[in-house]
């Protein structure tokens, strides 16, 4: 009565089909890293290479870790226990089980931090860096040694903060994870003004980073707002006196809004801010880190600036040596698609240039590697061989479109702004949304879509490129104070959509017959919802018109890569990654800072103190669509865009 | 140190049961229908036909609390015991407030002996030149009361011998709750109804022992009845997923019996894995101690099968399907 073999194999073949059946086929987007990266304009020392200094390490910590020795008999300094309960609240038992296993509740957070410190006098900038939620038993401060290295051996101090006892089930802690950092801060403050500390003035506590992963990536945003505070705004009954001098805030993959003051959105301000996000992300499947940038402001006239990384291919885990490439624990293997990603040496390669060029620009004031933020094409040769889209903003911008205001399209976000669109098939204002759950950015932006083809049987006529124009009145030309070394930003993502050809233009001399049945033929049909995908590389032409009507145009590629959406498949089956995510990419906009100095160079009689539009004309390509945002002007960016474009 | 004497217990707990496992002598009989007394599902049998902590639909037949947290989907199975016996059983849960309903169907086909009655599940095995059937309908519904599982099933039985037709009504009750994470204990009280004195149709047969029917025609048969208490507990071990469950039972005050079983689940794709179970068991008339099977699940699809040893070296299989 047993099953026979015939039947038993082919009872395992029909489910290995099946199994297969579901598995995906691996599709990443053709890569264009080898012409794109190809060139390097920085001539300064690689900044994810070891430095000159000889690099020491040692723990700090409570002594109350039951689990590490490391944080209990090895601490060279020892720290005292912080009161983190009105930030931190666990029902009560889990409470009881976590001090069970830890020793410790929230009453008596430890200041634990594993430190990589260059052997000098000093004094060297201080950065901290936190890892996010994970195992708490699978240890994740350990892994961003590789940073400690780098960054000690460059001239800083690096510190591992643990924060391990915070992870698990837990939510609504991010505030104490922010608070546990400032609470180091404190510490370090003390250590540099004491007398016989192994660090007695040997931190530069007027450069201070910090730096954050996963809900740590939130909570250095939420730190940077703290320090500035004078209360808890959940409590007021709690009172901070921070203020430090912060000045690099850097999230690695950040999750944003877990953690609300008052219910909004953590405003952060004047910080120099950088968040790099994977696309291939298990974890944090969106680009959170997105909301974040948008809503930075620069209020105080400093040279502050903020940018966004993209990086295609990247996952949550491999930014952290112990988290590794299963963004959601040893067994999603099962479920999501790691053969995609890039290696984690890559990954880390670039984590250690875009971190070290980040910190040695922003601490050590090194404007040579300023450019890299503008335009991340000048260091092609440190930047591990994938894909990129960055958006960057510095405190000089001034707005002339954000499309945030109101609803009037013709109107931008300074007065004096007269926005017009010609023969354009596509334009409108809409929230930008992301990736996972359609979470909105808070930030709206203007879609424009054009085909120069005029319906007909006629495939080859084409009609005047279609073309959208920012116009600046006098008064707002004198104010915003253009000149030959200003810059126009633009962030534009193209889209794969493509209007259909556009309606012939009426002929105004004949005589209207509205008794004569038309001949105009039916409206062309739909295209094809399977027809190859259109990969034609989009371009579109920048024009700026002086007020004598003097132009002067260059191609949008020349200033960064306007690329279609980036694929992206992070589950293994694709019916499961249809059904959990709306769209197979996310739109990430590209900044383009355009100096006006090279567009004056190819038109002489084009006068940039004179600037009056600026017109995006839509002429390199017949027909696409692209999303366009933060459109402005600046007179500020000059030391990010020094080396010009490559 | 705590965590390692938990285990301890907990596996003792699991082992405990498979100790009794030879245990059990009178079985408290008669017991009719005789539907009652047979395994339900292919999943549960493997496992040493072990269900009352139980998570598939055909919990119904083991547990109506863990109707509860019983995965909402409909199931079936069916089963040669011998060349002469089969059956099979259907199951079907749903989400209910905040728990779940379930209703169930088994019935078995065999051959009898014109009398004695009841017949238990040995004589079940054999050629005989009657004919029998017995089957079980049965609706339940698990609720949540104060952070507990509990549970309330009602039934209707028959047994069909060629001499009467026995029909009863029965209920079954349970409980059941999660303590220390993974760890789900369970008890039920299952067919809780009137003994009787069975109709015999044939008035003759009846009255002149031996060799009859009955030993005299007034011999209660009872409902099995049968309480138990189980612990099932699952946990991931590196890539393997590991289940294992116990329970002690006793059928009236009379026999105290066990069974316990095994199952490592191994999923190479979301939603795609195998099992393979093994399991023991306290033995009733006609069966052996040893049970096993294995699995395969496609998604919501689960294709079960499993082989129980039987008096004489036998082997009954079952092939279940389960679709969530």
């Amino acid at each position: 009565m047993g099953l026979s073999t015939l039947s038993v194999r082919y009872a395992l073949i029909t489910s290995a089909l099946g199994a297969a059946a579901c598995t995906q086929p691996l599709k990443l987007t053709k890569d264009d890293s080898p012409v794109v990266l190809s060139h390097q304009l920085i001539s300064a020392p690689n900044p994810g290479e070891k430095g000159s200094f000889a690099v020491k390490t040692l723990y700090y910590g409570s002594g109350t870790d039951k689990r590490r020795a490391i944080f209990k008999d090895s601490v060279t300094i020892k720290t005292k226990t912080v009161d983190a309960s009105p930030f931190v609240s666990i029902d009560p038992g889990p409470a009881k089980q976590r001090e069970k296993d830890w020793g410790f509740g929230p009453s008596k957070f430890p200041i634990n931090g594993r430190v990589w410190y260059p052997v000098g006098d000093g004094p060297f900038p201080l950065v901290l860096i936190v890892h996010g939620n994970h195992d708490p038993l699978d240890y994740s401060d350990p892994g961003y040694g590789y940073l400690g290295e780098l960054l000690a051996s460059r001239g800083f101090i690096l510190v591992s903060v643990d924060e391990n006892f915070i992870n698990g089930g837990l939510r609504g802690e991010s505030d104490g994870r922010a608070w546990l950092l400032l609470k180091h801060l404190e510490d370090w403050k003390r250590w540099n003004d004491s007398t016989g500390n192994p660090f007695y003035h040997k931190v530069d506590m007027n450069n201070i980073g910090i730096m954050g992963h996963s809900r740590g990536g939130e909570a250095v945003g939420i730190a940077a707002a703290f320090n500035r505070l004078t209360h808890y705004p959940d409590d007021a009954n709690v009172k901070f006196n921070f203020n430090f001098n912060i000045k690099a805030v850097f999230a690695i993959a950040p999750v944003d809004g877990q953690y609300k003051p008052a219910g909004v959105f953590t405003p952060i301000e004047n910080v120099n801010y950088m968040v790099i996000h994977g696309s291939h992300d298990g974890d944090v499947s969106s680009f959170n880190g997105l909301r974040t940038f948008q809503r930075i402001k620069f209020t105080d006239g400093k040279p502050w600036f903020k940018t966004a990384w993209y990086v295609y291919r990247a996952n949550h885990g491999q930014w952290n040596t112990v988290w590794g490439n299963k963004d959601n624990g040893p067994r999603s293997g099962r479920y999501l698609d790691l053969r995609g990603l890039i290696t984690p040496d890559e990954q880390r390669q670039f984590s250690r240039v875009v971190i070290g060029a980040f910190l040695e620009a922003t601490l050590h004031g090194k404007s040579e590697y300023l450019p890299i933020f503008r335009d991340h094409r000048v260091a092609g040769a440190w930047l591990p061989k994938t894909m990129y889209i960055t958006r960057f903003q510095e405190a000089g911008y001034k707005a002339l479109a954000s499309y945030d205001e109101d609803v009037d399209v013709t109107t931008g976000s300074s007065s004096g702004v007269t926005i017009s669109g010609d023969s354009l098939s596509t334009w409108k204002e809409a929230p930008l949304v992301l990736r996972n759950g359609n979470d909105p950015l808070n930030t709206n932006a203007v879609t424009l879509g054009w085909n120069s083809h005029i319906r007909g049987d006629d495939t080859t006529k084409l009609g005047r490129p279609a073309s959208y124009t920012i116009a600046l009145s006098d008064s707002l030309a004198g104010a915003v104070s253009v000149g030959r070394e200003s810059s126009i930003y633009l962030s534009l993502a193209p889209t794969d959509a493509k209007p259909g050809p556009r309606a012939p233009a009426r002929d105004t001399t004949k005589k209207a017959d509205s008794t004569k049945k038309t001949d105009a033929k039916p409206p062309a049909k739909k295209p094809d919802a399977k027809a190859a995908k259109d990969t034609t590389p989009v371009d579109l032409t920048v024009e700026l018109v002086d007020a004598d009507g003097h132009t002067a145009r260059l191609p949008l590629s020349r200033f960064g890569v306007p690329r279609r959406p980036l694929e992206i498949h992070i589950l293994r089956r694709r019916d499961e990654e249809r059904q959990r995510y709306p769209t197979q990419f996310e739109i990430v906009l590209q900044t383009y800072v355009l100096p006006i100095e090279e567009f004056a160079r190819t038109a002489p009689n084009f006068d940039p103190a004179r600037l009056r539009r600026i017109r995006l004309v839509f002429d390199r390509l017949v027909a696409g669509t692209v999303i366009v945002d933060d459109i402005g002007i600046s007179s500020s960016a000059r030391p990010f865009v020094a080396l010009g474009a490559p | 140190m705590v965590l390692p004497l938990r285990r301890a217990v907990f596996a003792a707990a699991l082992l405990l049961p498979l100790s009794l496992v030879a245990q059990g002598t009178s079985n408290g009989g008669p017991y009719a229908p005789l539907v009652l007394l047979l395994p339900s599902g292919a999943r549960t049998l493997a496992l040493g036909n072990t269900g009352v902590g139980g998570r598939d639909d055909d919990v119904v037949f083991f547990n109506p609390a863990q109707l509860v947290i019983a995965r909402a989907g409909f199931g079936g199975s069916i089963e040669r015991y011998s060349a002469t016996s089969a059956g099979g059983a259907l199951s079907a849960v749903t989400r209910f407030n905040n728990g779940g309903v379930g209703i169930g169907m088994r019935m078995v086909d065999y051959e009898t002996p014109t009398n004695p009655y009841p017949i238990d599940r040995g004589t079940m095995l054999e050629p005989w030149p009657g004919n029998g059937t017995s089957l079980e309908a049965v609706v339940g519904v698990g609720q949540v009361i104060k952070g507990y599982r509990v549970g309330l099933a009602g039934k209707y039985v028959e047994d069909n011998a060629p001499a009467l037709r026995l029909t009863r009504g029965a209920v079954d009750l349970g409980v059941s709750k999660d303590f220390f994470g993974p760890y789900t204990f369970a008890l039920a009280v299952q067919n809780i109804g009137a003994s009787t004195d069975v109709l015999c149709a044939n008035t003759q047969t009846c009255t002149s022992p031996p060799g009859n029917m009955f030993p005299n025609p007034t011999t209660p048969v009872y409902l099995p009845l049968r309480t138990t208490f189980g612990v099932q507990t699952q946990r991931p071990i590196k890539q393997i997923d590991l289940m294992a469950t116990a329970a002690v039972f006793m059928l009236r005050a009379d026999w105290v019996g066990a069974s316990g079983g095994v199952e490592m689940g191994y999923s190479w794709l979301d939603g795609y894995s195998v099992a393979l179970r093994a399991g023991a068991r306290s033995t009733l008339p006609g069966e052996a101690a040893f049970t096993g099977g294995a699995g395969f699940t496609m998604d919501r699809l689960s294709i079960d099968y499993a082989l129980e040893a039987l008096t004489g070296s036998r082997f009954g299989q079952r092939i279940g399907l389960r679709i969530r």
